[in-house]
């Protein structure tokens, strides 16, 4: 069973297929605004490399975001096309959750995914004190140093209790923990730790080995029934500037 | 030859199946226009989020319509027609608003890689000469072509399926765009087209007699000196009617348009005159080309309003002839907002 995942919420474009024996093979490139033109070509060039046949996928998984809006709207329209025309079910995860599962799985326990949603704000993901579920929040890095500041002393004081008495250290993954390291260490040294730049990105091998996990689960759904997640509401501005320009920079029939 | 195309580049979310560039199979389009009339103008952000969530039923519908299931494959065994098998799907790449078109791009590059058949990008403002092609096949050329919409206006002289020249266009605002800020004006409401062309029916063309700008020995146009002196004009007499302004600023722009597009097809000897995009529409637009024609003894041709809104029946054809002169486009295709139009 084939799965093709997608990543393009944010500074990537890549791709990615696997099976229930892992990894097949990925493609992942920095693509700045290019993620239309450059996660198709990356995906036929994949396929080829890999032998495997378009038609032998049999799930789409897609990050679906906090993250670039341009970027999640290329990634996650692409996955509507290839599940629709190939007739299977699309699973649809957060950037965030990408992220935290790439930390679990490198063994850090409270990992957190930090993802730069622009204007100044970030998104992150805080794993719950019973473990497994994470709490998706957003807002300015002095509101995740706060955020991560009671998680940590929570966990510290669950520590006491049980006699274990470790203090407890977080770790940062993605774009917005590199983009606001300073702030971040200034409110949180010495109780964080950074991935590094090898997670700045969700990883998509690690989104495709999720979707092999959780192949026929509910989370999976059809074609049209995945969606963007955006955060924030729509500026509402008109685009006079791209309208006018003569001549015809765009379209709108009255 | 079975095109399935797709349009987004501005507040429509379409879709069509076409046949060999000509019979229209299948044409769905979602106007978006209830989800901007309240901010007087498309809102470009809103576009792009409403063109993800219409884009798979939108093009669901139109492959059901044209007798194939969502996967593309033929709902009933047919050689050819209603049934037969999708080709090579099309979309729109430019010019547009760039949020917008990556939605259609997108999920049409992987449409077409997942059924395994080729790609091809089209320039909007070329699918908009198709519209009096796809509605009468017998269509004789060359033909001029007046294109006026919200965000264009062209002269184009074209001479066969795929080739074409410009012979002119606005040096500022578009026709559809003074249509619709001239309306907001008045306080008519959005979209400025239709609003203008209803309320003009009960005023008089000849009250006031707005500038015309001669753009001379060109085939330009120019219409943001004319939505200036409308203002001016209200302005200073405020007790005018709305339908007398109204019916005025059309006439004005009307002028202009039917004077340049015949003068051009009458020195170049073409066959007949195709109306085509939004502006296309308007009644009095539509009544003067035909007095113009019909004083020449020039066949015009005026598409349904369905046809001269944004659709991708249009896109389709444009596509298929754009397949067979260029080729199929590549895997990188991506979106140009600023895609013009060239020869
Ligand atoms: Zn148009």
């Amino acid at each position: 069973m084939t799965v093709l995942a997608i990543e393009s919420a944010t500074a990537a474009a890549a791709v990615a297929l696997a099976d229930e024996t892992g990894a097949l093979g990925a493609i992942e490139l920095r693509a700045g605004r290019r993620h239309v033109e450059l996660l198709h070509v990356a995906l036929r060039s994949l396929l080829d490399m890999a032998g495997v046949e378009i038609g032998d996928v049999r799930a789409v998984a897609v990050d679906v975001g906090p993250g670039l809006f341009t970027g999640i709207r290329v990634g996650v329209a692409a996955a509507m096309g290839f599940a629709m025309a190939l007739g299977v079910p699309v699973l649809g995860m957060s950037s965030l959750e990408i992220l935290r599962r790439a930390c679990l799985c490198a063994g850090h326990r409270s990992a957190i995914g930090v993802v730069d949603i622009r204007r100044g704000d970030v998104a992150w993901s805080l794993p719950s004190l019973e473990g497994e579920r994470a709490v998706d929040h957003h807002g300015r890095p002095a509101e995740l140093v706060a955020d991560v500041s009671d998680y940590l002393d929570a966990l510290d004081e669950l520590a006491r209790r049980d006699g274990s008495g470790g203090k407890e250290v977080a770790v940062l993954a993605g774009d917005g923990a590199l983009r606001y390291r300073d702030v971040l260490l200034t409110g949180l040294a010495p109780r964080v730790r950074f991935a590094g730049s090898e997670l700045a990105v969700p990883p998509v091998t690690s989104l495709a080995l999720a979707a092999v996990s959780e192949l026929d689960g509910p989370r999976y759904v059809a074609a049209s029934g995945v969606r963007p997640t955006y955060l924030r509401d729509a500026d509402v501005r008109i685009s006079w500037t791209t309208r006018h320009d003569a001549p015809g920079r765009s379209s709108r029939t009255p | 030859m079975r095109v399935l195309a797709v349009e987004t580049s501005c507040d429509e979310t379409a879709a069509a199946v076409v046949d060999d560039g000509r019979r229209v199979a299948s044409s769905v389009v979602s106007s978006q226009v209830d989800l901007h009339a309240r901010f007087g103008g498309v809102v470009p952000e809103l576009a792009s989020r409403a063109h993800v969530e219409l884009i798979v039923p939108i093009v669901t519908e139109a492959l059901e319509l044209a007798g194939l299931d969502q996967r593309g494959r033929p709902v009933l065994p047919a050689a050819d027609g209603p049934g037969a098998p999708i080709d090579a799907v099309a979309a729109t790449v430019g010019p547009g608003l760039v949020g917008s078109l990556l939605v259609g791009v997108s999920l049409s590059k992987a449409l077409a890689m997942a059924w395994d058949v080729p790609f091809v990008g089209v320039n909007h403002l070329e699918g908009h000469l198709y519209a009096s092609f796809l509605e009468e096949p017998a269509l004789e050329l060359p033909v001029v072509v007046l294109l006026v919409s919200g965000g264009h206006t062209l002269l184009v002289e074209v001479t066969a399926p795929g080739a074409y020249q410009v012979l002119g266009g606005t040096k500022d605002d578009a026709a559809g765009e003074a249509f619709d800020k001239v309306a907001r004006y008045l306080g008519l409401g959005y979209p400025g087209g239709p609003a203008i062309d209803r309320v003009a029916g009960d005023g008089d063309p000849e009250l006031v007699r707005f500038p015309r700008a001669p753009m001379e020995g060109t085939y330009d146009f120019s219409f943001s000196g004319l939505k200036t002196a409308v203002v001016n004009y209200v302005d200073r007499n405020p007790e005018i009617r709305t339908e007398d302004v109204a019916a005025s600023f059309q006439e004005a722009v009307v002028d202009v348009l039917v004077e340049k597009t015949f003068k051009a097809a009458v020195s170049l000897g073409v066959r007949g005159v195709c109306l085509a995009g939004g502006v296309a529409a308007n009644s009095r637009l539509r009544e003067r080309a035909c007095a113009a024609g019909a004083g020449l003894g020039l066949p015009v041709h005026l598409p349904s309003r369905a046809m001269c809104t944004d659709n991708a029946a249009m896109i389709g054809a444009a596509g298929y002839f754009a397949l067979a002169r260029d080729g199929a486009s590549g895997w990188g295709a991506g979106a140009e907002p600023g895609l013009g139009f060239g020869a």
